[in-house]
């Protein structure tokens, strides 16, 4: 056997280095061709019919949870989390415990990058209400820290949105909470 | 790592990069939706977007959204859907950054459609307005279109700027020397693969593409004929990287084509002695004993040919296992456990098997690009099928929920038409226009002791009689005298009455309107809940015909989807089928060149014994 015996393999795997994305595929009957085209534009079809039932699902459920007059939904998002590093929240509604919430270090990560997570989604009358929340994590200097935001806010006809914000104070090197109502 | 890339490009798409500052949110929705795509949970992300949109809830991120929502179609394959999100972006009043994105995409989503001058003509609109990785990623789309369209010079002028944030800069600068090559500059090209094979990697992405650009590297030196140079490229790669057989195998030849034979023999030996699953090892296994007898090793030479015999036999009895494995529908089950390790596959009642012959091939069959596709699409409606499951149990809840609400209603509503009997707004307004009224009398009138304090009054009252009785007694100095001091007494109690008098009817009138608030919200309240009685048994009743024709949208779609899933799922069987014929073809062609120079072999042998 001499060297020539390889060129042909050598040329398969060279190309299949400089392509990056294993052997090259194998061919296919064009009727096979024109079925799986037929079967990627029904995959798309089903995909997109899916979002949309999964959209009217979604609105629906909320529909039934929290019909708009009496919704209340409760919001968390946080700025860079420099000096605060959150584990947890409790939200009391009127002296009620009705979340209890322990983040995973990904959705700290979504939050820190700008997303915003709902809650809490119940009900409420209409009329004066109490929200206190309770934020547990490490503050400066990894210390134990925990802190707590409270808001009266009156509850009307329509939904309502208060939005917990955890923000870096640069000036007093101290993270702060507050809670801003959404109209 | 794939899955990384690809979530890379996703944020790159939407213009998040993970480095960047976090947004700024001003709509809750937006937010919400952007903190389900963080967690790459884009479906959900997707589902959000779709309903914020409809209900608009995005008055400051309308465009945002959209281009996300865009990008995340494109993800999920759902093009034709993509492409119309993205294009009716287009007309609208948009940034030049986010216009330069929707081209972008539109470019990207041709490009994977295989529509070249389509993509080249939404790549052309491009106006400069992009991010930098984005910036970087679109000249790495021209390149790969100038290149899919024979035309490496257009790719070399798309990707004449290397210099990108890392790991742009590495794509660009492999595209670049793979253009180079394919232009006939090899020795700029094997430049080009060497400066990205000495640089720095700073985590395993970085390494992995280094020794992705010296693979191609020492294959491109070697075939430009300059093994020589070859050698380093092949040195460089790391032996446990996913490149790691190849670099083996090209180092052996590498070695065979610079005379240097016996260095081959280390590399090969490595090579043959892995499982012989990939194409780099079954050449290996037949390479090792070549260069044995290239060194004039006729013995070792024999020994390693019928081990290679040996292999590829064994290597073929396990391709039939295989092969009996996806003919029997299990390849799904696999790929699925594969990718969701922990949860049982329910697919066509088949056992998972999560240790099988299949496994050993997944890594192949996985890097083929219509294959990963297929996956892809395979693994989504799955996911969308447990979607639709789940909704398919909500949607009971959901009945139940509703019945509690009409129970709760038939129990409510009575009690409420009860007390809305008995609030007479109209008798409280006539009321209120009355108070009004009176005031206005009081002050026409200026009665002044109307609106005195109580004590005012009952002196003023004590005063006048004091009057009327003295006035009645017989007339005398005496009498003249109180009556006198009595007129005294009242003209100072009318002066104090008459001079807090104004006052005191602001006051009342200030109390008489601060009635209109409260009024105005018990008849507010009275009329909504008058309405919300009204509508409650068509509120409910149209509650129930939306959950009734989701319900039939969930039963429409199930055998569709099954049906789909079940095509897919066949299609990927086919592929691996496919995949396992050329691989069945090569296993012979070895055998057969191993067999006929393991005779050649033995004649040399028998010549140099008969030899006298």
């Amino acid at each position: 056997m001499s060297t020539k015996d390889f060129p042909d393999t050598a040329r398969c795997l060279l190309l299949t280095a400089l392509l990056c994305c294993g052997i090259g595929a194998p061919a296919l009957a064009a009727d096979d061709e024109a079925a799986d085209a037929r079967l990627d534009k029904d995959i798309q079809s089903i995909k997109q019919e899916l979002m949309d039932l999964n959209r009217e699902l979604f609105v629906l459920e909320e529909e039934l949870l929290a019909p708009s007059d009496t919704q209340v939904a409760i919001f968390v998002s946080l700025d860079l989390g420099e000096f605060f590093a959150l584990d947890s929240v409790q939200l009391t509604l009127d002296g009620k415990v009705v979340a209890n919430y322990l983040y995973t270090p990904r959705e700290i990560e979504a939050l820190r990058r700008g997303g915003v997570q709902r809650l809490y989604l119940g009900n409420l009358k209409g009329g004066e209400h109490e929200l206190v929340a309770y934020f547990t994590g490490k503050g400066p200097r990894d210390r134990d820290y925990k802190r707590g935001a409270t808001v009266k806010f009156t509850k009307e006809l329509g939904p309502k949105y208060l939005e917990l914000k955890i923000v870096d104070s640069q000036g007093k090197q101290q993270p702060d909470f507050f809670v801003q109502e959404w109209e | 790592m794939r899955q990384r890339l690809a979530t890379l490009v996703l944020l790159l798409l939407a213009g998040m990069h993970p480095a960047a500052a976090a947004q700024d949110v001003q709509d809750l929705a937006y937010g919400e939706a952007l903190f389900h795509f963080y967690q790459d949970d884009y479906f959900t992300s997707g589902v959000h977007l779709l309903a914020a949109i409809d209900r608009q809830q995005l008055p400051h991120h309308q465009t945002d959204g959209e281009l996300l929502l865009g990008g995340l179609q494109l993800y999920f394959g759902m093009h034709a859907q993509a492409r119309r999100t993205l294009e009716k972006l287009l007309p609208g009043n948009v940034a030049p950054q986010q216009r330069d994105l929707v081209w972008f995409q539109l470019a990207k989503l041709a490009y994977q459609r295989g529509d070249l001058p389509e993509a080249n003509d939404a790549l052309a609109h491009l106006s400069g307005h992009l991010a930098e990785e984005v910036a970087a990623e679109a000249r790495q789309l021209a390149g790969l279109v100038a290149l899919a369209q024979g035309d490496p010079q257009r790719a070399l002028t798309a990707l004449a700027d290397t210099k990108a944030p890392p790991p742009w800069d590495i794509y660009l600068g492999f595209d670049r020397a793979i253009a180079l090559l394919r232009s006939g500059q090899a020795d700029a090209a094997l430049a080009e693969f060497d400066r990205l094979g000495t640089r720095d990697a700073r985590n395993e992405e970085e390494a992995t593409l280094r020794d992705r650009a010296n693979l191609a590297g020492g294959y491109a030196a070697l075939r430009v004929a300059q093994p020589g140079r070859a050698r380093p490229f092949f040195q460089r790669i790391r032996l446990r990287g996913d490149s790691a057989h190849m670099a083996l195998l090209g180092a052996g030849w590498a070695a065979i084509g610079d005379d240097a034979r016996s260095d081959a023999l280390a590399p090969w030996t490595a090579l043959a002695a892995e499982p012989p699953h990939d194409d780099a090892v079954l050449e290996g296994l037949l390479a090792l004993p070549y260069a044995y007898a290239q060194l004039g090793d006729q013995a070792q030479a024999a020994q390693h040919y019928r081990q290679a015999i040996a292999s590829y036999r064994e290597e073929r009895a396990r391709l039939t296992a295989v092969r009996r494995e996806v003919e029997a529908g299990a390849l799904p089950a696999t790929l699925e456990a594969q990718d969701r390790p922990g949860l049982a596959s329910r697919l066509q009642g088949v056992d998972v098997p999560l240790e099988s012959p299949v496994t050993n091939y997944l890594p192949q069959l996985l890097a083929r690009h219509d294959f990963q596709g297929a996956l892809k699409d395979y693994l989504d409606l799955r996911q969308l099928q447990d979607n639709l499951e789940q909704w398919a149990g909500s949607l009971t809840a959901f009945d139940t929920m509703l019945d509690a609400r009409r129970a709760r209603y038939a129990q409510v509503l009575p009690r409420i038409d009860a007390r809305l009997a008995r609030i007479d707004l109209r008798a409280l307004e006539q009321r209120r226009a009355a108070l009004e009224q009176r005031l206005h009398t009081l002050r026409a009138e200026q009665d002044v002791w109307e609106v005195a304090e109580p004590h005012e009054r009952e002196l003023h009252a004590v005063v006048e009689r004091l009057i009327r009785r003295v006035d009645s007694f017989p007339a005398s100095q005496l009498q003249l005298n109180y009556l006198e001091r009595l007129y005294r007494l009242r003209g100072v109690l009318y002066w104090r009455a008459h001079a807090a008098f104004p006052q005191r009817l602001w006051e009342r009138t200030r109390l008489v309107k601060a009635l209109d608030a409260p009024l105005a919200e018990t008849r507010t309240r009275y009329q909504t809940l008058q309405g919300a009685h009204r509508h409650a048994d068509s509120r409910i009743a149209g509650l129930g015909e939306r959950i009734a024709a989701q319900r039939t949208r969930v039963g429409q779609l199930r055998p569709r989807l099954e049906s789909a899933l079940a095509a897919q799922a066949a299609r990927l069987e086919r592929l691996a089928l496919l995949a396992l014929d050329e691989r069945d073809r090569l296993l012979d062609s070895y055998l057969l060149q191993a067999q006929f120079a393991l005779a050649r072999v033995y004649d040399k042998a028998q010549i140099v014994e008969d030899r006298p």
